[in-house]
């Protein structure tokens, strides 16, 4: 039969392997490496080896864990059985999920014996038991793989999964979400959005009151609107705001001051030439400009009146100088552009 | 005092309830039953479905029953319809804080694949603590400005006091920068509430065309609570654009817009 199979090489090959196995002394540390199966060999040896299945519980619904313990019993080498794995075998594969449990420390050990705990889960409803499991050792006095199983499979009843919908649970959402709002609140009207009308009220409104506010002013007090609109040129502006900067009676500084704020007006403000500077010469370029001549006498008044303080006995003051100043440019910028000054 | 309950319980009994009393009462019924999901739900699902009830049919809308619609969705499990409800709110009053809290706490439950929610959650308001500055304190601050500006320029006006002149113009400018800022800002949240503006009811694909032969035009399906863009509609289906401008199409009866319509919502009793 085997030189029919294999040529004469192999099969020479073949049974000497067979005659060395067979001689080989039998051990309990190893099992012949030829003709070792494949499948359901997990290291045991011995004479009489036993497998024993228990499952707790069985009576469980699809998903639901059971512990699965597997015991060997009457191995020689109990230390040495490597452990099964249930989840590559089709059918534990296709009846459960398998999770392995760690053992830790096995006492059966101490007995001589070896067990494996498996925590299952069964895939469906449809799975009706726990098949034995197929074990196979070596026999070291017949010198063969014998093969062993539990007595049977271990009946189980598996039941449909608790529907999600039928096991209430606790609400887990935070807290804010279980506060609403008074009915009250819920009625209110729809907020309007006024932004614009808003807006432009804020911007125009002081605008309107400010309007009103200046036109009361000019009506109040038109010198004051006059002088006002005097001091939009900037000769004029630069004159009065130097002549308001000498507050009470004018002494010799500050008369000089006012003078030179004068002088600079008129220099500006009527083209006269930066070489003039005594009142007389003042007077004479004015006339030709054309001023009235009452306004001319008082340019002419107000210039010897600075020089007199300025140049005066020690001293000397004037209570009215500034004022003075200030009334005539108002007069010689009312004489020159009426319309604006009145 | 039995006769006092009797009378308060009348209402009940006749059944002339007013919605927002149903509402309120069916919501409370919901968080007295909270340790039981089960049971607690279709109280809040009622509550909800009342508060749309009263928005849509009798026109009652404002941020209060926003975010009561909102809770109450949320508790029933529909994560689209609360979204949509404080985003309502929202438009309302962006400056409700519970609002945009309940609203990123809605977003943050839908459940997009991890490299999806940056591109699909709709992005941040831009420049938003300005913008809410400008809504909260603009108005206060621009008349403040306004006034200070025209009353310095009105002064400039009598003394031509060239200081005072800056001053009011440097005032009224910021017055009206700030007028441009809130008009600029109350025009673009216009424009954002005008946009037609829905989310995904339940998970569903999006496709390159306007049916279901069409090949997806993204790999994963978009989850329920996806906020959307509708461009326009063909059918029993709608063209859409996500927050990453990816247009595509949807079966219409898987979006809601923001303006749902409550002839879908029965106020069943």
């Amino acid at each position: 039969m085997l030189r029919r199979i294999l040529s004469p090489h192999e099969s020479f090959a073949a049974v000497s392997l067979v005659v060395v196995a067979a001689l080989a002394p039998a051990s309990a540390t190893d099992a012949p490496l030829i003709g070792r199966p494949r499948d359901y060999f997990f290291g045991a040896i011995g004479e009489r080896v036993r497998v024993e299945m228990t499952a707790v519980p069985t009576d469980v619904r699809v998903e639901d864990e059971l512990t699965l313990t597997i015991s060997i019993r009457g191995a020689s080498n109990p230390g040495e059985i490597q452990r099964p794995d249930l989840a590559q075998l089709d059918e534990f594969a296709s009846r459960f999920h398998t999770d392995d449990i760690s053992d830790g420390p096995d006492p059966a050990l101490s007995r001589g014996e070896r067990s494996f705990r498996y925590r299952l889960r069964p895939k469906t409803e449809s799975v009706k038991d726990i098949p034995p499991l197929l074990f196979r050792y070596w026999q070291p006095r017949l010198q063969y793989f014998a093969t062993t199983a539990p007595d049977s499979a271990i009946m189980l009843t598996v039941r449909p999964r608790v529907p999600a919908e039928s096991a209430g649970m606790p609400m887990q959402e935070p807290e804010f979400l279980f506060q609403v709002a008074k009915e009250s609140a819920v009625l209110a009207p729809r907020p309007e959005a006024h932004d614009t009308v808003y807006t432009v009220l804020a911007l125009l409104l002081p605008a309107i009151v400010c309007g009103a506010w200046y036109i009361w002013w000019r009506l109040r007090d038109p010198n004051a609107a006059a002088l006002a609109q005097l001091r939009r040129t900037a000769v004029v502006r630069g004159a009065l705001d130097e002549i308001q900067r000498v507050r009470g009676p004018a002494d010799a500084a500050t008369a000089g001051r006012l003078g030179r704020a004068i002088l600079g007006y008129l220099r500006e403000r009527f083209g006269l030439a930066a070489s003039i500077s005594t009142p007389a010469e003042v007077t004479t370029a004015l006339l030709r400009v054309g001023l009235p001549a009452e306004n001319l006498r008082r340019v002419e008044t107000l210039l010897r009146e600075c020089n007199a303080v300025q140049f005066g006995p020690s001293g000397s003051t004037s209570e009215t100088l500034a004022g003075e100043a200030r009334q005539l440019i108002l007069l010689l910028e009312e004489a020159t552009w009426p319309a604006m000054a009145s | 005092m039995a006769g006092y309950g009797f009378l308060m319980m009348l209402p009940l009994v006749l059944g002339h309830l007013r919605p927002e009393s149903e509402a309120m009462s069916s919501f409370a019924e919901g968080v007295a039953r909270r340790d039981n999901d089960l049971e607690a739900r279709p109280h809040f699902r009622r509550a909800a479905e009342l508060y749309a009830v009263l928005r849509e049919q009798q026109h009652v809308l404002n941020p209060d029953l926003c975010v009561n619609e909102g809770n109450s969705w949320l508790l029933a499990g529909d994560l689209p319809r609360a979204i949509l409800a404080y985003r309502r709110g929202v438009e309302l009053d962006p400056d409700r804080a519970d609002l945009r809290h309940a609203l990123d706490y809605a977003r943050d439950r839908v459940d997009y694949a991890p490299e999806d929610r940056p591109r699909l959650t709709p992005p941040p308001v831009a420049f938003a603590r300005l913008k809410s500055a400008l809504r909260s304190w603009g108005l206060v601050v621009l008349a403040v400005c306004s006034a200070i500006g025209w009353v310095t320029l009105t002064r400039w006006r009598m003394t031509r006091e060239r200081s005072t002149l800056t001053f009011a113009a440097v005032m009224l400018l910021f017055a009206v920068a700030l007028a441009a800022g809130r008009g600029y800002e109350a025009a673009q949240r216009r424009r954002a509430a005008a946009e037609p503006a829905a989310a995904t009811l339940r998970p569903v694909v999006l496709r390159k065309g306007d049916g279901p032969s069409f090949a997806p035009r993204r790999e994963n399906p978009l989850p329920a609570g996806v906020e959307l863009t509708v461009r326009r509609h063909r059918g029993a289906w709608s063209q859409v654009q996500l927050a990453d401008s990816t247009l595509g199409w949807l079966p219409a009866d898987a979006i809601a817009p923001l303006g749902t319509p409550a002839s879908h919502i029965t106020a069943s009793p």
